[in-house]
């Protein structure tokens, strides 16, 4: 008999229920793709480096060195269990008009295991695809020497787990054993022409217990090698670089499934809690046929708990395609293509704590069970303690008015809905225009700003270019940057060298005036717990020097590992490499697309410049835009299915009224602008709510969060688009709740 | 002159548990006049109230002609019916229907067409006896207030036809006078009214009845403008009696 009401029920509710099941399935999958894809990119990417004999870190060295011996060295250190050792060619790279920011390091074939590429044809990662849209049997320029470009025909595309992800500059090459050789051979002989130069990749792999510090110490402490050194990664640092775009996408999917969920919970809420008060009757003449409160408690259980149980089996049936299908839209963006393990027991275990607390609320309301006395008259909502404005004409406004004032807690349910779509909507875009197409982000990356930055890589004369600059784009101030890894307090971090130390972005106390200053970032200031004022020992090729920290500044290279000098101070404790200084120039005119253009037909790879931009940008961008356009579709899904609850309570609530409307010669678009006014009404509220709450917390919650990236100084502000996207908002309710109660009203006739 | 002419309607609703339908209309036709009291009698289940709610379009008749001015209204589509009980038609209903959560005044300010201001409003509030009253909500006056309420939210628009389905089914005989009354100088006033109803009393306010049985007229009487409420009243009663009333 139990079944037979909750069916009953079901056929009540179908519409509620229906909207409940759509909501609980979007937010199960977007959670077991959240959960997934982090444990699938955390598990993968490690295993993938481990299978590929990665070990525990990667250096990158120039060919000056002597090989064997360093071999040697390194393999002797008791921390060091293997050396797996790589002949490399570094080399810059053209297709069509784009040219490399970094140079590709190549490899040749067989170091794959592989022997299926000829002379000419050449093994890309993936990624390149998305970054200079090259396809399989396009041609790429590999610069050799100046005037000499070798074309390679694209063979075919593999995935990278080192340095695949389009967020990293990077990338590695695969060529032909005899074509490398050829190569190496050329660019063995020194000449002043040489572009490319060869190298060694050296992948070691530590003892058990051996620490990153301890093995980067063997590279760093011994010069031969440390000279020669032109990258050093860390196992961690490749995952972290490998992870950090996905990472973003999991983060948002999060972001997804929390708003769905709780949009599901507030529904439910309200839904049972109108369904209490409209089947107040029957609940009462159920007691009368000696139904006990517990078993009319199970009625309501049963049927509330059937679409969040459909929707569960949904979406167990349905992830594995939508994960593979989310895999095959990123696989370029990613560079690799990740297996698609579903962890369906972490996240069964989240989705259990969901529905929990989800039953912990629907038994919260099912307590007023208890109070409904047998063969009770259906309650009378008490109107007359209020005092409410007047109406003075009979217009729709006036009558909307009364409505929403007189029936507040009806109208909960949709303005809680618009605060939390208005939060989610307006914190994303407000993300995205402190964004700004990557120059926000670009600011928080970059130690110091700049229009244009040049940089010697042979003997050019670096003055010579700059005056070459002037005659095209006069330059307005030039300082100087170099990047270099120093031993803080015992560990290796990046530091940046700066001759105007005012062009750090400062967050706390003061840029470095003096030589022995040192600026932190807050997440170094954070691991090696110093404050401002305290004293840090910076060790480089020329020995020891303690340096007081004077300031917090932000820059997010490293995931924020770094650390900021001036010139004068770095030159007391390091030689100066050749070469070693970035010129960062201000510039009167802002486009230097032009500038690189003449620069590269006159010096071709001998210099190396940059504008304010770096790959992975484009690439967080459009996974910014991506996200916009999935937040604005669970915008207009939440809100179509918000109103179809709502408009369908008001009817049940309201039905007498609205026939009295209708009989009193208010028309049926009347009637639904009656419904559109109450929707804008409160959407607004709630929008506004949404908006207040942001200003007060929004931007302490995403610091907080940023701060894990390395990312400081987020500010945002609220702009046109802001209100655009609120109006938006109100807009989509205002014109759904008249489309729809318009199509229900249709069926609203005569009761009397 | 002819005010509402029904033509030969036909009122069926849905099939019964027989599979059989059940017509509630058939083949009606009558007129009203202009500034006719028209009281519609019948048993229980004779279709009094279908008829009222058809010839006023709150429901729908499968066939036939509904001509008020000249014009037949059973094709009016939602638009023009709603025009039409914006401006003409009013109703007064056993059960009062007021809206809950609005005051009595409320309930009539949001019923009264544009041309009427707020004082006319005042004036009936004033005339009926319920001034007081005016700012409670329904749910804190007596039956008989909200009966006149009723009467008077029907009256705030200046209707042509005034349409009432027993005004007084749930009052006691002093209120059942004063509604009956109100109706009474309504249409003293000039608006028609057709009026269903089983109490015989209610009856003697009118210039006609028309008997109802099975959708059908049975019988009918035009009373004298001579006719004394008693007479009217001992009609009704003969015409009841010969029906097996």
């Amino acid at each position: 008999m139990i079944f037979f009401i909750v069916k009953n029920n079901i056929k009540q509710d179908i519409k509620t229920i229906t909207a409940i099941f759509i909501l609980m399935v979007m937010s199960f999958i977007f959670l077991f793709l959240s959960i997934s894809m982090s444990y699938n990119t955390l598990y993968e990417i490690e295993e993938r480096l481990d299978k590929n004999h990665f070990g525990d870190m990667l250096v990158l060295t120039n060919g000056k060195i002597a090989i064997d011996p360093t071999i040697n060295y390194i393999s002797e250190n008791e921390n060091v269990e293997s050396v797996d050792c790589k002949e490399i060619i570094y080399s810059s790279y053209e297709f069509i008009d784009k040219k490399s920011d970094v140079d590709a390091i190549i490899f040749k074939i067989s170091d794959r295991g592989e022997n299926n590429l000829s002379n000419k044809e050449i093994a890309l990662p993936i990624s390149m695809k998305g970054i200079i849209g090259i396809k399989e049997n396009d041609e790429i320029a590999i610069n050799i020497k100046r005037n000499q470009k070798l074309f390679f025909k694209v063979k075919y595309f593999f995935e990278d787990e080192v340095f695949g992800s389009s967020m990293v500059g990077i990338k590695r090459f695969y060529i032909n054993d005899n074509a490398f050789d050829d190569i190496k051979k050329e660019l063995l002989e020194d000449s002043i022409d040489n572009l490319a130069y060869n190298g060694y990749s050296l992948f070691i792999k530590g003892v058990e217990s051996a620490e990153y510090r301890a093995l980067s110490s063997i590279c760093y402490d011994n010069p031969n090698i440390s000279n020669a050194i032109e990258h050093i990664y860390s196992k961690n640092t490749i995952v972290s670089y490998m992870s950090l775009l996905i990472n973003i996408f999991v983060a948002f999917l999060f972001l997804f499934s929390l708003l769905l969920t709780v949009v599901s919970v507030v529904i439910i809420y309200y839904a049972l809690k109108n369904s209490i008060t409209y089947d107040r009757k029957k609940i009462s003449n159920l007691k009368i046929l000696g139904y006990k409160n517990r078993e009319i408690i199970y009625i309501y259980l049963i049927e509330w708990n059937i679409p969040i149980i459909i929707a569960f089996v949904v979406s167990v049936l349905c992830v594995e395609y939508v994960l593979t299908l989310f895999y095959d839209m990123t696989y370029v963006a990613n560079g690799i293509m990740f297996e698609g393990r579903i962890f369906f027991t972490q996240s069964v275990t989240v989705i259990s704590i969901i529905v929990l607390i989800i039953n912990v609320f629907i038994i919260f309301n099912l307590k007023k069970i208890y109070k409904i006395k047998p063969a009770e008259i259906s309650t009378i909502v008490d109107f007359t303690n209020k005092n409410y404005i007047e109406i003075k004409q009979g217009s729709i406004l006036a009558i909307s008015i009364r409505e929403v004032v007189s029936r507040k807690k009806q109208y909960l349910m949709l303005a809680i809905v618009c605060i939390l779509l208005s939060l989610f909507n307006n914190q994303i875009y407000r993300i995205n225009i402190w964004l700004d197409n990557g120059k926000g982000l670009m600011n928080s990356f970059n130690p110091t700003d700049m229009d244009y930055g040049v940089q010697s890589i042979k003997d050019v004369d670096i003055d010579e270019v700059i005056s070459e600059i002037n005659k095209i784009n006069s330059v307005e101030y030039v300082y100087l940057l170099g990047m270099t890894n120093l031993n803080i307090d015992g560990y290796n971090l990046r530091a940046n060298v700066s001759s105007d130390t005012s062009k750090f972005h400062i967050l706390r106390g003061n840029t470095i005036k003096n030589a022995d200053e040192i600026l932190l970032t807050d997440i170094v200031a954070s691991n090696l717990s110093k404050n401002i004022g305290d004293s840090i020992q910076v060790r480089g090729t020329k020995g020891d020097r303690y340096f007081q920290v004077v300031g917090i500044y932000e820059c997010a290279n490293e995931m924020g590992d770094n650390v900021g000098i001036s010139k004068d101070g770095f030159e007391k404790i390091s030689d100066t490499p050749k070469n070693f200084y970035c010129y960062h120039l201000f510039l009167q005119n802002k486009n230097t697309d032009n500038l690189t253009t003449i620069l590269s037909e006159k010096y071709g790879a001998q210099i190396y410049t940059h504008t304010n931009t770096w790959s992975g940008l484009d690439s967080i961008v459009s996974a910014m835009n991506m996200l916009i356009r999935v937040l604005i579709f669970l915008t207009i899904v939440i809100s179509a299915i918000i109103t179809i609850i709502q408009v369908n309570d008001i009817l049940k609530n309201e039905i007498k009224n609205l026939t009295i409307y209708k009989l009193l010669g208010f028309s049926r678009n009347e009637i639904s602008a009656s419904f559109a006014v109450r929707f804008v009404i409160v959407s607004s509220i709630g929008v506004i709510v949404g908006i207040i709450l942001i200003k007060l917390f929004s931007d302490k919650f995403i610091n907080y969060l940023f701060r894990h990236y390395g990312i400081c100084a987020y500010t945002s502000y609220f702009t046109i688009q802001n209100i655009l996207l609120s109006i938006f908002i109100i807009f989509l309710f205002g014109i759904f709740s008249y489309c729809y109660s318009n199509k229900l009203l249709k069926n609203v006739g005569n009761i009397f | 002159m002819k005010i509402l002419e029904i033509k030969k309607i036909n009122k069926s609703y849905g099939k019964s548990h027989y599979n059989l339908e059940n017509t509630v209309i058939k083949d009606l036709s009558f007129d009203v006049f202009e500034n006719d009291f028209m009281v519609i009698m019948g048993a229980s289940g004779a279709g009094k109230t279908t008829i009222l709610n058809t010839i006023s379009t709150i429901d729908k008749i499968d066939s036939g002609e509904i001509i008020y001015n000249g014009i037949d209204i059973s094709k009016y589509d939602e638009n023009k019916l709603s025009k039409l009980r914006r401006n003409d038609f009013s109703y007064v209903f056993q059960t009062p229907n007021l809206i809950e959560n609005m005051t009595l005044y409320e309930n009539c300010i949001i019923a009264k067409t544009n041309k009427i201001d707020n004082e006319y409003i005042d004036k009936l509030f004033e005339k009926f006896e319920l001034t007081s009253e005016k700012c409670k909500y329904p749910s804190q006056v007596s039956g008989g207030e909200l009966a006149r309420a009723s009467v008077i939210r029907a009256m705030s628009k200046s209707p042509k036809i005034l349409f009432v389905d027993e005004p007084t089914g749930s009052l006691n005989k002093k209120q059942s006078e004063i509604v009956l009354n109100m109706i009474e100088q309504i249409n003293k006033n000039g608006t028609t009214v057709v009026m269903v109803t089983h109490d015989i009393n209610a009856a003697s306010y009118g210039s006609r009845v028309m008997y109802i049985e099975d959708g059908a007229i049975k019988d009918s009487v035009d009373f004298m403008p001579s006719d004394t409420r008693e007479m009217k009243y001992s009609i009704v009663n003969k015409i009841l009696n010969k029906n097996k009333w």
